[in-house]
């Protein structure tokens, strides 16, 4: 094997297979996503499921007070078979119950609640570690109590609609589910991990991918248990995963192998051949891709429905759903609901646009409405009415997969570009040995600047003309509307202002900074240490120092209102006032920046030659004159780079308004990277931030060009 | 050393030239000069200082001391209590640990990068050499701002958020640190290097066992530069980190400055412990800043 060849299987055979790796890594974990998702869903909804129903139990018990009121002291088992699991019915007096069961309701505060109240009050409790419900039940002379255990009942009621199995778990008792089976500590460390988190988590545990979600009391208020979720088989399928795709990932990735392995043996010319070998060793990557990110949207797709299904399953599984308000019914379904009469809406749980729904036909398919885009589900529903469930299509927010694959392939085309690279070494008259250490040097850094710097400019202007809200699926493209947004946004523009008003400190720092490098830059004793404690600033800690700063700007007890004061100046209330907190800031930075400009302008100093001051001197000039004549004009490369590169700093300012002034009062400070920062993760306005960002960017591009250009025409003569 | 000698140069010939024409008003104008030049040095030194020297006192007053009018100028009896008493009311001792690990890591990849790319860059001949080191300078000028948010989607994407992972990972290049490794490793001869080639070293020998022993001097600049400023960052470190007990030193007194925002004393304890490695570190290594800054500063 040839060198050659060799550098050819590290860097082109590697980062390919790195490349198909990650293509199947992605297709693997973005179906797993999915699944998991949709796992989590139904832990949601099965949890509603319980919540709702138990509420809907408590309120028939309460319908029944009279009933039961009459029944006196006949309340058999039998006489309740809507709840068939009840296993047996006490009235008061507490005597006559059996003994666990009256030490149970004795103890407990719901029924004192419920006596006190005259509330129908459902409570948990365990007898023998046994779960069970205890229902109170006021009636005119006396409180029913009622044992139930209808968990058995509602989790295969809800396997029956769903597919997917159920157990509820209170405390440190399970109610197991009535299919399957569940190893027992499954549910109780699912409840462990739940502890304290309002959410749903999907995990694989001790074999089984098991979702739990947490489960509320009937105010929403307290979680009392935990719902955990189990697919079962009768469960909608899962979008399959991407075999064919994957496979064809497999093949390209072969073909761009082959394709470049060929085009550097051949025996056509050289240059000839890495063209052509470059064509070929990219085109069949580019088409995978563009394959797997059309699978991806597809199966995002069918997930989409999916999660619809399954949410109308969810509501269907309670008798009579149309009877809840809509924000139960979304809560239930896990998603928006409306509910039709003929085309109109006569109830919905979320502002929809006039005329959304009319003219749905099919019973499930995707609907416009302005920018939106929404999934459906129709339901039809007794009486002529007809639920639809609404929801994000998720393949709209599944476009991670493909920029992380355009990732992968920025690496695949780096490797192919330095194999060129190393093919025409020859050519060139240098050495393969020598370009191949270079390669392997400069490959650590190249890949993180592609992965970490390339690639999130690139991903941040792709986000810029998206609506990107981390906490929601949907990043719906929003074409030009950030940047026609950003020209009139009021508060956008007053940063700028204030970011330009805050470079300011630049032109004042870089006065003081030459007057200080020109003071210290001759033979006096300690030098060092005052060069020191002129850069002390710039090396601190900025956090400490803004928290200084904000001490010493203190308009009551400050220490620079008081020197203000011995003078008969002031007092200035510094960072509290809108007119002066800029200048404040201002004046520590430029405090802070005097040692770092200092510095550079020590070097330009001593690299001016003292002949030019010993001709100056003998033709007469003082001093005055030796500056303005020699000392600025021979500075001027030093000072332009210091002016360039102090302003593009100055626009880049963040930690000193976050600490001090958080950009207050009245946006007095609001700078632009302090405003990208909220917006992005304060208001959760990611693309809108993005887009200003590049507006940033733009500007500080072009200053830099304009620095080059004009510092490329001064040095040009030396 | 080479930038002392050339400070001392400058000022023996200035001294030589002042003393030419007429002897006796230049000594005393010298004398004058050298007086005006030593107040004005250390006042203007003594201002720049005063910040540091209230919030050392600061640090050491009741928190009735501090709200007095006129301020006072130092505490009548130096209250340490309230170092303990502060650093223990956040996880002080978590947010150095934090600083420290991400500055070891970070800093190693500097090296580790600068010292190899920079070595390519100067010394390596390869097609496409100028064409990938404009496009590696070519990332000084994209603000890091804009790489902000895809940077946390991707961190996040990754589960790398609230990690030493994440606080680590995005920032392992310094193209900065290339550049000046480059600039270095042109300035020094390349006799040894060829010596040792023709000796039959390997490429990867003569860097490592030739030319980075060379190196030290600008190594220790790029080390001392990465930690610094790794000891610096903040937004990166306040936007991927969650839980207190994973915030770096600058992210975790931000946060307890807002925790203790009128307790001076606190604060200033806080500063003050924030302030004091990056101090001392400073002290010892300034003559490696200016280096770096001029090196970085001028041939750019």
């Amino acid at each position: 094997m040839s060198r050659l060849d060799r550098a050819f299987l590290l860097l082109v055979a590697l980062p390919a297979l790195i490349f198909a790796a990650g293509g199947i890594f992605v297709a693997h974990s973005s179906r797993a996503a999915l699944g998991s998702d949709l796992d989590g869903h139904m832990a949601g909804r099965a949890a509603e499921y319980l919540r709702q129903e138990r509420r809907s139990m408590q309120a028939r018990l309460h319908d029944s007070r009279d009933w039961l009121a009459e029944s006196r002291g006949d309340l058999g088992i039998e006489r309740f078979s809507f709840y068939e699991d009840t296993l047996r019915v006490g009235t008061l007096p507490l005597d006559s119950m059996p003994v666990p069961l009256r030490a149970a309701a004795e103890q407990s505060e719901a029924m004192l609640a419920a006596a006190q109240r005259g509330q129908t009050v459902l409570d948990f409790v365990k007898i023998d570690g046994r779960p069970v419900w205890l229902a109170y039940v006021p009636l005119p002379d006396k409180l029913a109590v009622l044992l139930l255990t209808p968990d058995r009942r509602l989790a295969r009621h809800f396997h029956q609609r769903t597919g997917y199995e159920l157990a509820a778990y209170y405390d440190d008792a399970l109610v197991p589910p009535t299919v399957g089976d569940w190893p027992h500590e499954l549910p109780s460390a699912l409840h462990e991990s739940l502890i304290g988190f309002d959410r749903t988590v999907s995990t694989e545990l001790a074999g089984f991918e098991v979702a739990a979600a947490p489960l509320k009391d009937f105010d929403e208020w307290d979680v009392i248990g935990t719902a955990i979720v189990r697919r079962g088989p009768g469960a909608p399928a899962l979008p399959i995963a991407p075999l064919l795709p994957m496979a064809a990932m497999i093949v390209a990735v072969a073909l761009t192998v082959i394709g470049v392995w060929r085009a550097a043996s051949g025996r056509s010319r050289r240059s000839h051949r890495m063209g052509w070998g470059f064509a070929r060793a990219l085109t069949p990557p580019v088409l995978a891709a563009a394959w797997l990110a059309a699978t991806d949207a597809q199966i995002s797709a069918r997930a989409t429905d999916t999660l619809l299904e399954l949410s109308g399953a969810a509501v269907s599984a309670i008798d009579d759903p149309l009877t809840l308000p809509t924000d139960q019914l979304a809560a239930l379904a896990g998603v928006d609901v409306a509910v039709q009469r003929g085309s109109s809406v006569i109830a919905s749980s979320v502002d929809l646009p006039e005329r959304t729904l009319t003219g749905l036909e099919a019973t499930t398919g995707r609907l416009r409405s302005g920018r939106l885009r929404v999934a459906y589900r129709a339901l039809d529903m007794p009486a002529g009415r007809r639920l639809v469930l609404l929801h994000a299509p998720l393949e709209d927010s599944r476009k991670s997969a493909l920029l992380w694959l355009a990732g992968l392939y920025a690496l695949l085309a780096a490797g192919v570009l330095v194999f060129a690279s190393l093919a025409s070494v020859a050519e060139r008259g240098l050495e393969l040995r020598e370009a191949i250490t270079a390669w392997s040097f400069i490959a650590p850094s190249l890949a993180l600047l592609l992965v970490f710097s390339a690639a999130p400019l690139l991903f941040a202007f792709y986000l810029s003309f998206h609506g990107w809200n981390l906490l929601e699926p949907a990043k719906p493209f929003v074409g030009v509307q950030h940047y026609v947004e950003l020209a009139s946004d009021g508060l956008f523009w007053n940063a700028a202002k204030n970011t330009a008003i805050y470079s300011l400190y630049v032109p004042a720092t870089m006065v003081i900074a030459l007057a200080v490098a020109i003071l210290l830059n001759r033979r006096i004793k300690g030098v060092a240490i005052l060069r020191a404690i002129f850069f002390l600033p710039y090396v601190t800690s900025f956090v400490a120092i803004s928290i200084v700063w904000q001490w010493l700007y203190d308009p009551d007890f400050g220490l620079l209102n008081w020197g203000l004061g011995l003078m008969g100046l002031g007092p200035i209330p510094w960072l509290n006032s809108p007119a002066t907190a800029l200048l404040a800031l201002i004046i520590m930075a430029v405090w802070i920046h005097i040692g770092f400009q200092m510095v550079i302008f020590l070097a330009g100093l001593q690299s001016i030659p003292n002949e030019f001051y010993e001709a100056a001197m003998i033709d007469g000039a003082g001093p005055w004159r030796r500056f303005w004549k020699i000392t600025l004009p021979l500075l001027r490369p030093t000072t332009f780079f210091v002016l360039v590169t102090s302003i593009i700093g100055s626009f880049q300012v963040f930690t000193f308004v976050y600490v001090m002034t958080e950009g207050g009062p009245l946006h007095a400070t609001d700078v632009i990277v302090y405003h990208i920062y909220q917006n992005a993760w304060q208001f959760l306005r990611m693309g809108y931030a993005s887009a200003m960002s590049w507006a940033l960017f733009a500007v500080i591009f072009v200053v830099t060009l304009l620095q080059f250009r004009l510092l490329g025409q001064r040095m040009a003569p030396s | 050393m080479d930038e002392v000698d050339v400070n001392a140069r400058n000022h023996e010939s200035a001294a030589t030239v002042a003393e030419a024409p007429a002897r006796a008003t230049a000594a005393n104008r010298r004398r004058i000069g050298t007086v005006f030049t030593y107040a004005l040095a250390i006042g203007l030194g003594a201002t720049m200082l005063v910040p540091f020297l209230w919030m050392v006192s600061t640090s050491l007053m009741t928190e009735f001391e501090v709200y007095q009018f006129p301020p006072r100028i130092l505490p009548a009896k130096p209250l340490w209590s309230n170092y303990p008493n502060a650093l223990t009311a956040a996880p002080f001792g978590r947010f150095f640990l934090n600083s420290g690990v991400m500055s070891l890591f970070i800093v190693f990849g500097h090296l580790a990068t600068a010292s190899t790319a920079g070595y390519a860059f100067a010394r390596l001949r390869f097609p496409g050499r100028d064409k990938v080191f404009i496009l590696f300078l070519a990332n000084l000028m994209v603000p890091v701002i804009v790489l902000l948010i895809p940077r946390f989607l991707l961190v996040n994407a990754m589960g790398w958020v609230d990690t030493y992972a994440g606080l680590i990972v995005t920032e392992l290049v310094g193209v900065w640190g290339i550049f000046l490794m480059r600039q270095y490793f042109l300035s020094i001869p390349r006799d040894l290097e060829d010596a040792a080639r023709i000796d039959g070293a390997s490429e990867w020998q003569v860097f490592w066992r030739v030319a980075l022993p060379l190196s030290k001097p600008a190594l220790a600049t790029v080390a001392l530069f990465s930690l610094v400023e790794t000891w610096k960052s903040f937004l990166w470190p306040l936007i991927v980190t969650r839980s207190m007990a994973m915030r770096p030193v600058e992210v975790g007194i931000a946060a307890f400055h807002g925790l203790y925002i009128r307790n001076w004393p606190f604060q200033m304890a806080a500063a003050v412990t924030a302030v004091v490695p990056i101090l001392i570190l400073f002290l010892f290594t300034q003559r490696y800043f200016v280096r770096g800054i001029q090196v970085a500063g001028l041939k750019g």
